[in-house]
């Protein structure tokens, strides 16, 4: 039984968490309290202390609660079976579960920081560890070893070396903030002409010193039907031009060449360099292989889609599991409160909540996103953006929980409970809310859909996260700002499309699974 | 409920729509407006003298009481400039009326006059005129009055500052003076004063003649209280002295004070007289979509607005300076036609169907990618790279001296170190644009060629930030001072995508060195708010300089930067608050000085001391302007000009361009039956600037 699972696996949380904040370790995810507090300068780390430790009591309240032999009630559990009943609901619960796991690996799965770096006898684990490795600690020198070590360069330029061995991440970049400043195609030569695939080449074709860096190119010419056409330059290692050409047909234009650089230009042509590829600048199309492995290409800030999807699902993930609790439950006590209470309370909450649903909340996203100062929108700009949908998403659910409640509290039950001596809160937390919250359980799919949407629809705006995030919306925007490059649009769309999808059939199947009434419906 | 039916009746009388129906006013009386200004102006000077008095009276009682001689010489120094200020108002008073109707006797008699005719032509002998040069534009102008509320739109360029002769002009090629309305003109011995001799021949393009008085009435309709223009008034207070008129045919201008290249400050373009008869306090409604008579090529006849969707200007086929030197082979084409696109992916559709004869490709996104493509394959769509000479946006961090960390001289430094502008060149630009060296470029021989760009180098940055005392490094990588403040600093700039872009770059690659830019994208009004309230650490931003000279008075004085009480002064262009005495002294030399060599030596210097300080750390900037176009549209190539003459922003305000009929329809009849042309693809670099390395430049 998962149910089980959960308040193990939240102790579990509680000490690893623990354990690396004490260690300086980083382990994925349960960091995330963490390193919260250290971004945002209001909170102090002891609140992260703290959060540990409730979540290690909830933990042990759970295993306590559903320790062996624990049985739902009756109710509850046919509900279960009954959603399980529903293949596609239960179904997609069960890939949204393992794409929660698979996201809480974090940067173990997707990162530019390598997991295993072993030299010799010595083991680092570079992913794990909090301080910054820079590349001197691996014997790199200049600049290269006072900055942070590019572990993807590392690897490439000790893949020959017997006794250093670099396990990087199934994806080796980070969503945000890893640029890639440019990949290369490679072009296939047949009988003098230069194709891509089966079609002579017309396009710009370059000589890379590396294929790796595809920004410095040592030679590059211009292809018209797979000869060379046109203008062409050269460049030194530095990228400073020093050679000018003109082709025509294939062929050099006698006394078109220029150079500026020292010694032969002779040596200089022929110096060591690839074979002709294609360069593509980000937006990048999907490429594998020599060039870099970028399995849906990069963006047009020149970052991994895919590592960006990742990033992006990360978010959606945290929001959601921050954002939900919290509305629900101002929404749903509020809502009790209402309908319990009635009277003055009633009508007072009624009308804020009729003041505060008229203010146009596309403006207070954008005034805030301009009077919040710089600072404090890159370091919290995820739970400014929460505080403000939470602070006008509670309202739509106070009046169900309005009614059932003004419903429920007429009955008998309340009545007989009041009668021997039950206090308020007791009425209104032991039985009013057990009875009423089932209509409101059945939102909680939607409202997860929601939240996605407007996180990425605000993003979209560009009223969104800070750029430090990766965000399906502002793929989805950048798609649109480059059609030419259909493999942003198609992923964000897909990834996007698929995941409500996914949310909405749970959605669906609880709907259902808690429909009191089962087996009538509509015609 | 009785109150009801009139109110009801107003409420419809009020908002009734339809034609508004302008009742004739008592039209213009420039007779009676001019005293009346000539009085205002000596008021005003009055005003300013007294004033000065007593500011400068001041100083000095501060001046005697103060006992540091370090405070008491910055005195002095303010002292001696409020009397260079005071001297420039009582020499204003001397002139007398500000404007003056005068008798051709007045005039000095040993004026030597000049003509500029020894200057090179502009264009191509081979243009020829005829057909319609078809572009677009992203929105439709609010208005087309000249001047006035909302009156400086973008379109104002194409409608009048671009193609309207004024007095005199600059060679676009060789910088000299060039006839204009004028045909000739002399400097007056004040060195502040220019005549101009009007040519005879000169006409608006509605056939009146041009005449004296109507520079006056340059002055009268933008400086008379019935129409709200801040900035022309104070433009016209302060930056001129005197416009006088003697005769029929001479205008004198004088200035405040001498300026190199005097007649082009001095130069006015005329304003038609007898167009402005109605000109009254309703001049913003009457004039709204009225098109004055110019003195240009082209201007829009009756109809040819049709609003949101399309402004046409026609040839005047009967123009006065058709057969004029300088003039003759430019404003080719008989109509141009700018059609209203919002959305500048589908102008670049109409550009590749053939809709729009020529597009700016610059962008190596264009560049590279989309024109690629078959209309140029095929030669029908031909691409020029093409070298101007104007001078180079400044694109660049303007760092606020005033704030911490950043008023720490190693910090500056350390950060000037740690900005990787290079890889946003190599990143966003492809390797197109360079590296911008210091303040200025694009100005010949007032750029100091000593002063390159700190490069990236994070080693170099360290060494900075550590002197500055930012030694320790935090778990995240970035450095931390003693007193474990994290070394960071907030970058505002406008939101828009291709910044982001750039300042992601700039942020990934400082945090590399161990300082963190908080990156602060911003509405673009937001930003240049927070410039001038100076409450920013950080800015990317830029000035459009204008050619002849770039000015630094605004940038880099002190007074810009502080007021008296050591407050930073708020809504200046010293962004930097930037303080400095030698700065001080030479920035006000520059703006005295009389001569290009004056100028050349402190501005070099200058700019030396703006790079040793290291509040400005220089950005891109492109050399070259690329263009795809219509291959029937042609561009000069002749023994003056190659493309375009090299003094102007983009090829396409040259008006050296025409459109060759009989290729057009050759080309769309080849198009129609699938013939090719051979492809073309030129870089025109006549007027390059030669460096001796360039950096990754494109062919």
């Amino acid at each position: 039984m998962i149910a089980r699972l959960i308040g193990p696996l939240l102790i579990f949380t509680a000490f690893l968490g623990s354990f690396g904040e004490y260690y300086k370790l980083e382990f994925p995810t349960v960091r995330f309290p963490f390193t919260l507090c250290r971004e945002i300068p209001l909170l102090r780390i002891e609140f992260a202390w703290i959060s540990m430790a409730l979540l290690f009591l909830v933990g042990s309240w759970l295993t306590v609660k559903f320790r062996s032999g624990f049985r739902f009630t009756p109710m509850t559990q046919r509900r279960i079976e009954r959603f399980k009943s529903i293949k596609r609901g239960y179904f997609s619960l069960i890939i949204i579960g393992l794409l929660l796991a698979l996201a809480s690996f974090d940067h173990l799965i997707v990162g530019n920081e390598a997991l295993i770096v072993k030299r010799g006898n010595d083991w680092v684990f570079p992913a794990l560890t909090r301080q910054v490795e820079k590349g001197k600690d691996f014997g790199l020198e200049g600049d290269a070893g006072q900055a942070p070590t590019d572990y993807r360069k590392l690897k490439d330029q000790l893949k020959d070396s017997e006794n250093v061995w670099i396990l990087m991440p199934l994806i080796p970049f980070a969503p945000t903030g890893d640029t890639v400043p440019a990949v290369s195609i490679g072009l296939d030569e047949d009988q003098g002409k230069v194709m891509k695939g089966s079609k002579l080449f017309s396009g710009l074709g370059a000589q890379l010193y590396d294929t790796k860096v595809a920004e410095r190119m040592h030679l590059r010419f211009r292809y018209r039907k797979g000869l060379k056409d046109g203008p062409a330059d050269g460049w030194d290692r530095e990228g400073n031009r020093l050679y000018g050409a003109k082709y025509e047909s294939g062929q050099l234009v006698n006394g078109s060449e220029s150079w500026n650089g020292q010694g032969e230009l002779k040596s200089f042509l022929e110096q060591d360099s690839s074979s002709v590829r294609q360069v593509h600048y980000p937006p990048s199309p999907p490429t594998s292989g020599e060039g870099q492995t970028h399995f849906l290409g990069t963006n047009s800030r020149g970052y991994d889609v895919v590592a960006y999807l990742f990033g992006g699902l990360q978010v959606n993930f945290k929001a959601a599991l921050v954002y939900i609790p919290l509305v629900y439950a101002l929404g749903v006590s509020i809502g009790l409160l209402m309908g319990f209470f009635g009277g003055w309370f009633d009508i007072i909450v009624q009308r804020s909540i009729e003041i505060l649903s008229n203010v146009p909340f596309l403006f207070v996203v954008m005034i805030a996103s301009t009077a919040i100062p710089g600072k404090m929108r890159e370091s919290a700009g995820l739970w400014m953006i929460l505080f403000i949908l939470l602070l006008f998403g509670w309202m739509g659910m106070t009046y169900l929980m309005r009614t059932s409640a003004l419903k429920e509290k007429q009955r008998d039950y309340i009545a007989a409970s009041r009668v021997i001596g039950a206090s308020t809160p007791r009425i209104l937390f032991r039985h009013l809310l057990p009875n009423s919250v089932a209509i409101i359980i059945t939102l909680v799919p939607f409202s997860v859909s929601s939240l996605v949407l407007s996180l990425t629809s605000l993003d979209y705006l560009g009223f969104g996260l800070p750029a430090k995030y990766a965000t399906w919306g502002q793929l989805l925007r950048d798609g649109l700002d480059n059609l030419a490059a259909p493999w942003l649009v198609t992923s964000a769309f897909i990834v996007l499309v698929g995941l409500l999808i996914l949310i909405t059939f749970i959605g669906e199947a609880v709907r259902e699974a808690f429909d009191p009434k089962k087996f009538s419906y509509y015609r | 409920m009785r109150l009801s039916g009139p109110i009801l009746l107003i409420i419809l009388f009020l908002t009734s729509c339809g034609k508004e129906e302008l009742v004739k006013n008592e039209g213009a009386n420039f007779e009676a407006w001019y005293p009346r200004y000539n009085q205002y102006i000596s008021d005003w000077l009055g005003e300013q003298v007294k004033a000065t008095n007593e500011s400068i009276k001041e100083l000095e009682d501060r001046s005697n009481e103060e006992t540091d001689p370090e405070a008491q010489k910055k005195l002095e120094d303010q002292i001696s400039e409020k009397q260079k200020e005071l001297e420039r108002f009582t020499a204003r008073q001397a002139l007398g009326d500000y404007i003056a109707l005068l008798d051709l006797n007045d005039l000095p008699e040993d004026l030597s006059w000049e003509d500029g005719q020894e200057e090179p032509e502009i264009g191509d002998p081979e243009s020829k005129k005829g057909g319609a040069f078809r572009y677009f534009i992203t929105s439709s102008p609010p208005t087309i009055r000249p001047f006035g509320p909302n009156s400086n739109n973008s379109f104002r360029g194409e409608l009048y500052d671009n193609i309207e002769i004024g007095l005199i002009d600059l060679h676009p090629e060789t910088g000299a003076v060039i006839p204009g309305v004028a045909k000739e003109w002399a400097m007056g011995a004040d060195k502040k004063t220019v005549f101009f001799r009007l040519d005879s021949d000169a006409k608006y393009n509605d056939g009146e003649p041009v005449r004296a008085v109507d520079f006056l009435w340059f002055v009268y309709i933008r400086a008379s209280d019935n129409v709200v223009t801040p900035w022309f008034k104070q433009y016209l207070r302060e930056q001129f002295a005197r416009v006088a008129v003697y005769g029929e045919d001479i205008v004198a201008v004088t200035l405040p004070e001498p300026k190199p290249k005097l007649p082009y400050f001095a130069s006015i373009p005329p304003s038609a007289s007898h167009f402005y008869d109605e000109y009254g306090p309703d001049y913003k409604e009457r004039y709204q979509w009225r098109v004055p008579p110019t003195t240009a090529a082209y201007t829009v006849k009756d109809g040819d607005i049709v609003k949101g969707v399309s402004i046409t200007l026609s040839r005047d086929k009967d123009w006065w300076a058709k057969d004029k030197k300088f003039y003759r082979y430019r404003f080719n084409t008989d109509k141009i036609r700018y059609t209203v696109v919002r959305d500048i992916s589908k102008a670049w559709e109409l550009f590749r169907a053939g809709e729009i004869d020529y597009f700016p490709i610059s962008l190596p996104e264009y560049w590279y990618q989309k024109s690629e493509m078959d209309p140029v394959f095929d030669g029908y769509v031909e691409r020029y790279t093409w070298y101007n000479q104007y001078p180079r946006i400044p694109w660049s961090l303007y760092l606020n001296s005033a704030k911490p960390p950043l008023d720490n001289l190693d910090v500056r430094l350390g950060i000037n170190h740690a900005t990787n502008w290079q890889k946003v060149i190599d990143v966003i630009f492809r390797g197109d644009a360079a590296r911008l060296p210091g303040w200025t470029k694009g100005f010949g021989r007032l750029d100091n060629p000593e002063i390159m760009a700190r490069p990236f180098s994070i080693a170099r940055a360290k060494e900075y930030f550590e002197k500055a005392g930012y030694s320790e490094e935090g778990d995240d990588g970035i450095l931390r001072d003693a007193a474990g403040n994290r070394l960071e600093v907030i970058l505002s700039y406008s939101k828009i995508p291709v910044r982001e872009k750039m300042m992601a770059i700039l942020k990934e690659e400082a945090r590399k060195a161990g300082v963190d830019f908080v990156l602060d994208g911003l509405d673009h009004t937001v930003v240049y708010k927070k410039e001038m309230a100076k409450e920013h650490q950080m800015v990317f931003s830029a000035w459009g300089f204008r050619p002849p000279y770039p000015r630094y008075y605004e940038y880099f004085h002190s007074n810009n930067a502080y007021d008296d009480k050591g407050n930073l002064k708020t809504n200046t262009n010293n962004v930097f608050s930037f303080k400095d005495d030698r700065m001080d002294q030479l920035a006000v030399a520059y703006r005295n000085a009389t001569s290009e060599d004056e100028l050349e030596r402190t501005a070099h210097e200058m700019q030396q001391i703006i790079h040793d300080s290291g509040v400005y750390i220089p950005g891109y900037m492109t050399e070259f302007s690329r263009v795809g176009c219509w291959r029937w549209l042609r561009w000069p190539d002749s023994e003056f000009t190659e493309f375009a003459p090299p003094k102007v922003y983009v090829p396409m305000e040259s008006y050296v361009y025409w459109v060759d009929e009989d290729m057009k329809r050759e080309t769309l009849e080849s198009k129609r039956s699938g013939e090719a042309f051979p492809e073309v693809q030129e870089v025109k670099s006549r007027y390059q600037i030669k460096t001796e390395v360039t950096k990754g430049k494109d062919e």
